[in-house]
């Protein structure tokens, strides 16, 4: 989780959740000209899981983790959903 | 020929106790349980040639990225005189071998061969040197003798082109990324992990389900806009609507998909879902004209059926709560997809392993589909090798020309690797020079010397 140091505006942090199935969501606060990625590998840790164990979904689509959350279009609240990668017989 | 082979046994022997082996330290003791594991087909790791192609190349192979490269020096001289060996039994009496089999395993450190009597030869490196046992079941029977070709990891029915089979190595190449993206569209994405759940008798990724979807959404798209539509929704949309997400409203979830793969309700006919049931995959069909749903399942189990019916209620009512304001515009008020009658697809074709429910399961949204075609001969590594250059090669990846780029730069060697075998007359000498191992030497080093 990132805070925000004192000399830098408000408006270079976004607030995102990213939910997954575990009932537990987590809250990000992040710079918005950030690689995502760095979120996303953040959750992966918090949740005792190497980076690559979920899909993330954003709007119901896979994005590419290399973007920023500008880049996503992404909106202050919006949350991320991790789900699980599913293999069947 | 065994006879040949068990006196070069005896010369191994005599020498490998007093003299340091170079090659086989470190090595493991393999198991002896050898004859069941090939039976029940255990082990994932074996790699097959078959009797239309030739020996010598399945070693050649060596260079490929599946075993090359993990191999120190030690484990390649241990290669390069098992394949003395091998074409030494294989140039004594070529016409005797007609079903030869050759299993190569990387663990065990032991070759298998089939020879003239059904029976199973099996070469083994231990650490006191090399052992040749032959099994006591006779007719033993490894797999189809169907002719194979090998493409990567796969055995395939017909040859593929230079471009492809480079392609496929560079798909499924493990000593590359895993988060590497391989197929990308607007809206998904499949990286290189996933498409590795496309390996023989692996389980098939939903990544891989969801890209099918979507480019099957992306061809409905550009069809005539008064043709009658479906809908194909990914592999996500059951996994986010039935999965607990601690949500008040679990569908609301479900109406981020609505905008990208549930476009004009009005031509809509048909909406496809995968859904995932206790690692398994099936399909549940929603026809919306004749207002039923039914269960499309490659695999019926009884003892899931009950999940399966909850399942597909809990996907119809969280359609209901995403369509109805504007479904009843179109049907009546008294239209609700709960109401909907759920059936279960009779006359299925059931898939012939435990691997592949994936593979059919996105094979049900195809127009017509599997289900029409009773002739249909599932073969799973075809299938699956199809299937991924499919999806690497359609113009639909947005990155195809970068893939192609890639792997047609990386896998340069591919052609050297796949060459022709060494003739008889050579292998022949080689045999011969086998034979006179001088006694001073160890046999790797006496065997590597005619070699190189």
């Amino acid at each position: 989780m990132e805070k925000s140091p004192d000399n830098i505006p408000d408006q270079h942090f976004i607030n995102l959740v990213v939910k997954g199935q575990d009932n537990d969501p987590l809250y990000f606060e992040f710079r918005r000209d950030w690689e995502i990625k760095k979120l996303l590998i953040t959750y992966c840790e918090k949740k005792d899981a190497q980076y690559g164990t979920f899909p993330f979904l954003i709007n119901g689509n896979r994005f590419p983790h290399i973007r920023t959350p500008d880049q996503l279009g992404l909106k202050d609240g919006d949350e991320i959903i991790a789900t699980f990668y599913a293999g069947g017989a | 020929m065994l006879k040949e082979l068990l006196h070069q046994r005896q010369i191994m022997d005599r020498v490998a106790p007093h003299v340091h082996h170079p090659t086989t330290d470190n090595i493991k003791t393999p198991s002896h349980e050898f004859v069941s594991a090939q039976e029940n087909n255990v082990g994932a790791e074996f790699i097959e040639i078959s009797s239309n192609e030739s020996s010598a190349r399945g070693y050649d192979k060596i260079n490929s990225p599946y075993d090359g490269s993990s191999l120190n020096t030690k484990e390649r001289q241990l290669y390069q005189i098992l394949r003395t060996l091998e074409m030494a039994m294989d140039c004594e009496k070529t016409d005797a071998l007609p079903s030869k089999k050759m299993e190569m395993s990387k663990g065990k450190q032991e070759l298998i061969l089939k020879d003239s009597k059904e029976r199973l030869v099996m070469i083994q490196s231990t650490a006191k040197g090399m052992h040749i046992q032959t099994s006591k079941k006779k007719n033993v029977n490894l797999k189809s003798t169907q002719p194979r070709f090998l493409a990567g990891p796969f055995s395939v029915p017909t040859p593929f082109t230079e471009d492809e089979k480079k392609l496929i190595l560079y798909l499924f190449d493990d000593k590359l990324a895993e988060m590497d993206v391989v197929v990308r569209t607007e809206y998904s994405s499949i990286t290189r992990s996933s498409m590795r759940s496309l390996l023989p008798r692996a389980w098939i990724d939903g990544d891989i389900i969801t890209m099918y979807a979507e480019y099957k959404t992306i061809e409905e798209a550009q069809k005539d806009i008064t043709s009658p539509r479906c809908w194909f929704l990914p592999s996500y949309y059951s996994q986010v609507v039935l999965g607990d997400s601690g949500d008040l409203n679990p569908y609301r979830r479900a109406s981020r998909f609505q905008e990208r793969y549930m476009p004009q309700l009005e031509t809509c006919e048909k909406i496809y879902v995968p859904i995932h049931c206790e690692a398994h995959w099936y399909m549940l069909v929603i026809d919306i004209l004749r207002q039923t749903a039914d269960i499309w399942d490659s695999l019926e189990s009884l003892s899931q059926r009950e999940k399966m019916i909850n399942q597909s209620l809990t996907i119809l009512a969280s359609l209901d709560f995403l369509l109805l304001r504007e479904a009843r515009l179109r049907f009546g008020s008294n239209f609700n997809f709960l109401h909907f009658q759920l059936g279960r697809q009779t006359g299925l074709p059931q898939q012939p392993n435990d691997f592949d429910c994936g593979y059919y399961t996105l094979k049900y949204m195809d127009n017509p589909s599997i289900v029409a075609d009773q002739s249909y001969q599932h073969d799973s590594d075809y299938a699956r090798i199809l299937l991924a250059l499919y999806l690497a090669q359609s113009p639909l990846n947005d990155i195809r020309h970068k893939l192609m780029q890639d792997a047609s730069n990386g896998y340069g060697k591919c052609s050297a690797a796949d060459s022709q075998r060494a003739p008889c007359k050579q292998a022949s000498e080689l045999r011969k020079a086998a034979r006179n191992i001088n006694l001073n030497q160890t046999p790797s080093e006496a065997l590597l010397k005619t070699l190189l």
